[in-house]
């Protein structure tokens, strides 16, 4: 089982939850979240490849109802 | 050239200077004339303007030196006898006078004390109000090492003590540490620079021919008074009289010639008194008022609004009166033979150099002036050099002055002596020993150790000790128990804990808040992780505040226990965090203060930007002086600054030792990378909302004047709450240029202290988000006054994008606000789990 989280160059990233067999179709992927403005790291484990996500939110929107006591 | 600094005199302003120079990579050699260190500072009482405890706030500081006996030598009980070389390399000569007692095998066990068969002996740190045996600890402070009174020690008086071959010092002494060969010793040292912090006495002379200083009962000097009401005090904190009487009402007379800040001694005493005592009537005679600072214009106006009673006149006389009280006589309105008939009087006195400071004066070459202060190099105004380069005076010795303002130039000492050592940094330090903690794991079977201080009376004094050991000793996974008179010497911990059978150790004795990092660091010496430890606040939450009833206190003392030894066992090691630095620092204002901070750190080969929001930095107030003009020629001289000038500051982003700020108006746009950041902008300009920005980004904030707010505490003038953001000059308030100038060369030192290491090292008590348990729902983001949470999506292969929080470990304060935020349990900080918290609770809850 693949780490869920994480740091690359101090930042946090977490995994998309798919080991992808091959280098081109974690790339084709990898393209996709970065289309999406999301930043990617992929790693290589054990011949495999796994991929991490991150995209800062600039907007955040409490749940409603306020913050719990 | 020498890379080791003397600090001669180890009262505030010399335990500073010398924490300081340590920080930067300088040995020091710390010289005290009395066998324990502290100065005045470790006999009063509470301090103005802040009204902290004075022990409290001092004590930790003195146990960070004498942790560190590679870097800082202390030679207490010593006198510097004669100062010859230069700058860059003095030879100093120093008489260590004998103790009879040897320190490095002394373990402060006390065991000598109760065999001594001579009592009675006045003790000299409580001005004779208290006894002691001819074998005694000179002081509650540190170094904590026994000391015999020589001329009245039997056996060094007569040549036999007791009925046996040995005195019954020796025999009782298990670690051999007794010596009655020793001889004062004279040792040389080799340093490249000197710092005089000496400190001053109040002069009695006045006092006792004016004011019946020793001649009527129950005419005190200010010091005197302050150990009556010290609670380490020879009347653990209850003021009597002579005769045993608490006396129900004081006066103070502020002695003319005294400081200005003579008054607020005598304010913080008679406060100190009022608060013990709301029905006593104090009352304050005083000539002038005086007051330049608005901290001590705060702390007055706190004394007018109290029940104290001031009275402004000329004080004529102080004579005998009934019943062993004082009787006053002062003018006042130009009406003469006023009365005020006390049952005690305090006399706060004009200050004079020290009679060992005068003789070491003579011996090289310095003269006073007939104030007692260090004559000056002709056409230097630079308040802390003298006559001879590379030796500095700061704190009351260069004049009487408030502990805060001591603080400053001490920073501002030890930026001139680092200047000048530059070259040498780092040459003669000893790097920490490469440590080496007990391997423990989650499925280790806790087997706790636990150390309780006895702490003097402050918590034997109330407590069933032995009740509380053994009670302590029942407790889950305790394997064994051991009473210590002072666990902050570490002496029991370091012991018990290279056996290495114990896996968690919990100490019950002050405060963690004061003594935890020193805790820690006795704790890692010993072998084991320092996040191992439980400090059991058994004084501060205990004894001090069910001081009348020890039983209620002792059953309280197991509760504390209970709750402690149960939240160790869940403890688990951690790795202190490590930060890398940028050498480089911001100065913000082209200010005198600014100014000089910006000089200092170039001295120090560090690279400085200095951002001025003016034209140029001649149209700063208070740079229209020939002397800020030869500083701005220097400036623009130096190749380590950089002057940008009709700028201004757009952000600031990053943390301490890695900051980014963005300049605007500067040609072209620029984005600079630095360590530490000084504020050092005019006092009465108005932070516009552009800079208001940058305040927000620091996290700076202003109280209802307009004044930045800093870090609470007396030692930190200098520092804002933002980890390596410091204030100088006028943004702490007005002052003048000359005060200004030490203000920025002691803010150079603060930045120093974090730009000279390649990285820092930061407590691992920060935030951890539970990603399993984390959905996003971002409560903990605004409430973070660090400003270290930040909410991130990320996407699953599938498509859908999920939310989580991203903890910067270096910006995190470990507060905890987060935690009491999360709804999910999302998040915690490191050493203070939830589970742990339900522990303690459930612990509390075992005796209902």
């Amino acid at each position: 089982m693949a780490n869920l989280t994480i740091r690359y160059d101090g930042k946090k990233f977490m995994w998309d939850k798919k080991v992808y067999a091959t280098d081109p179709e974690a790339e084709q992927k990898e393209k996709s979240y970065l289309k999406d403005d999301f930043e990617v790291v992929k790693l290589e484990e054990e011949g495999k490849y796994l991929l991490y996500t991150r995209r800062i939110v600039t907007e955040i929107v409490l749940e409603e109802g306020g913050q719990p006591l | 050239m020498k890379g080791s600094v003397l600090v001669v005199g180890a009262g505030p302003a010399g335990i500073r200077a010398t924490s300081e120079l340590v920080e930067q990579g300088f040995k020091v050699f710390l010289v005290e004339e009395k066998p324990t260190i502290g100065g005045k500072m470790a006999q009063l009482d509470k301090m103005y303007p802040s009204n902290e405890c004075s022990t409290c706030t001092i004590l930790p500081r003195m146990l960070e030196l004498t942790s560190n006996p590679d870097n800082i030598k202390i030679l207490a009980f010593s006198e510097v006898t004669d100062i010859e070389g230069t700058a860059g390399d003095f030879k100093v000569k120093v008489t260590k006078k004998p103790r009879y007692v040897d320190p490095m095998k002394c373990t402060a066990c006390t065991d000598c004390f109760p065999v001594c068969p001579v009592g009675g002996v006045p003790m000299e740190f409580n001005f004779g109000r208290s006894v002691s045996k001819a074998i005694t600890f000179y002081s509650p402070f540190p170094p904590r090492k026994a000391i015999i009174i020589p001329d009245k020690c039997d056996y060094l008086v007569k040549g036999k003590c007791g009925d046996k071959e040995q005195p019954p010092c020796v025999i009782a002494c298990t670690p051999d540490a007794i010596d009655f060969d020793q001889k004062p010793q004279e040792v040389e040292l080799n340093v490249g620079a000197v710092i005089l912090a000496m400190g001053m006495d109040e002069k009695t002379a006045e006092a006792s021919e004016s004011y019946g200083y020793g001649q009527v009962p129950n005419v005190l000097m200010s010091i005197e008074y302050e150990r009556l009401l010290s609670g380490l005090g020879p009347t653990g904190g209850v003021v009597k009289r002579d005769d045993g009487k608490e006396p129900q009402s004081v006066a103070w007379i502020v002695i003319d010639g005294s400081s200005p800040d003579a008054i607020l001694t005598a304010i913080a005493e008679a406060l100190g008194t009022v608060e013990r005592n709301p029905d006593i009537s104090a009352s304050i005679l005083y000539a002038d008022l005086n007051l330049t600072k608005n901290s001590y214009k705060e702390f007055y106006q706190m004394g007018k609004d109290s029940p104290i009673q001031f009275i402004q006149s000329e004080c004529t006389s102080v004579s005998e009166g009934k019943d062993g009280n004082v009787s006053i006589s002062y003018t006042k309105d130009g009406k003469e033979d006023n009365q005020l008939d006390v049952e005690m009087t305090v006399l706060v006195a004009p200050m004079a150099p020290t009679s060992s400071a005068q003789n070491l004066m003579e011996k090289i070459g310095f003269t006073l002036d007939e104030t007692g202060l260090v004559q000056k190099k002709k056409g230097d105004s630079h308040p802390l050099r003298t006559l001879r380069d590379g030796i500095f005076i700061c704190g009351s010795f260069q004049e009487a002055k408030g502990i805060d303002d001591a603080i400053v130039q001490s920073c501002a000492a030890a930026a001139n002596a680092a200047a000048l050592l530059e070259s040498e940094r780092n040459t003669e330090i000893t790097p920490p020993p490469k440590k080496e903690h007990l391997p423990v794991t989650s499925v280790d079977e806790p087997s706790v150790a636990v150390v309780i201080c006895r702490c003097g009376k402050n918590i034997e004094g109330l407590l069933d000790i032995d009740e509380l050991a053994q009670y302590t000793q029942s407790l889950p996974h305790v394997k064994h128990v051991e009473l210590t008179p002072f666990g902050c010497d570490g002496v029991k911990v370091k012991e018990l804990l290279q056996s290495k059978e114990y896996n968690r150790l919990v100490l019950g004795g002050c405060s963690p808040r004061t003594h935890e990092p020193l805790f820690q660091l006795h704790t890692e010496l010993g072998g084991l992780n320092p996040y191992l430890l439980e400090v059991v606040n058994l004084r501060n939450h205990c004894t001090w505040v069910h001081s009348k009833d020890p039983k209620i206190a002792t059953d309280k003392a197991k509760t504390l226990m209970r709750m402690g030894v149960n939240r160790s066992n869940l403890l688990e090691p951690l790795d202190p965090i490590h930060v890398p630095v940028t050498s480089s620092c911001l100065v913000v204002g082209g200010t005198p203060s600014g100014i000089a901070c910006a000089l200092k750190l170039a001295e120090m080969s560090f690279q400085v930007h200095l951002v001025e929001r003016e034209k140029s930095l001649d149209e700063v107030k208070g740079n229209n002086s020939p002397y800020m003009k030869a500083l701005i020629e220097e400036l623009h001289r130096s190749e380590n600054v950089k002057v940008y000038s009709n700028t201004r500051i757009a952000g600031v982003a990053g943390f301490i030792g890695n900051y980014l700020a963005n300049l605007v108006n500067s040609s072209p746009k620029e984005e600079i990378e630095i360590g530490s950041l000084v504020i050092a902008t005019n006092a009465n300009m108005r932070a516009d909302s552009s800079e208001k920005d940058y305040e927000k980004d620091l996290i700076l904030t202003r109280d209802e004047n307009n004044s930045f707010i800093g870090m609470l505490g007396i030692l930190n003038p200098l520092d804002f709450n933002t980890d390596g953001v410091f204030k100088c000059g006028s943004a702490r308030g007005e002052m003048g240029i000359l005060e200004s100038i030490i203000d920025g060369e002691g803010a150079a030192s603060r930045v120093a202290g974090i730009i000279s290491k390649k990285e820092l090292i930061k407590a691992p008590t920060v935030s951890v988000v539970v990603d399993e348990c984390c959905d996003g729902c971002a409560y903990c983001i605004e409430p973070c006054p660090a400003q270290a949470l930040t909410l991130i999506e990320y996407m699953r292969h599938d498509g859908s994008v999920k939310k989580t929080v991203d903890s910067n470990e270096a910006i995190c304060r470990g507060c905890g606000i987060c935690m009491a935020t999360c709804p999910k349990k999302g998040i915690y900080v490191n050493h203070f789990r939830p589970e742990f918290f339900n522990t303690m609770i459930q612990s509390v809850r075992e005796a209902e």
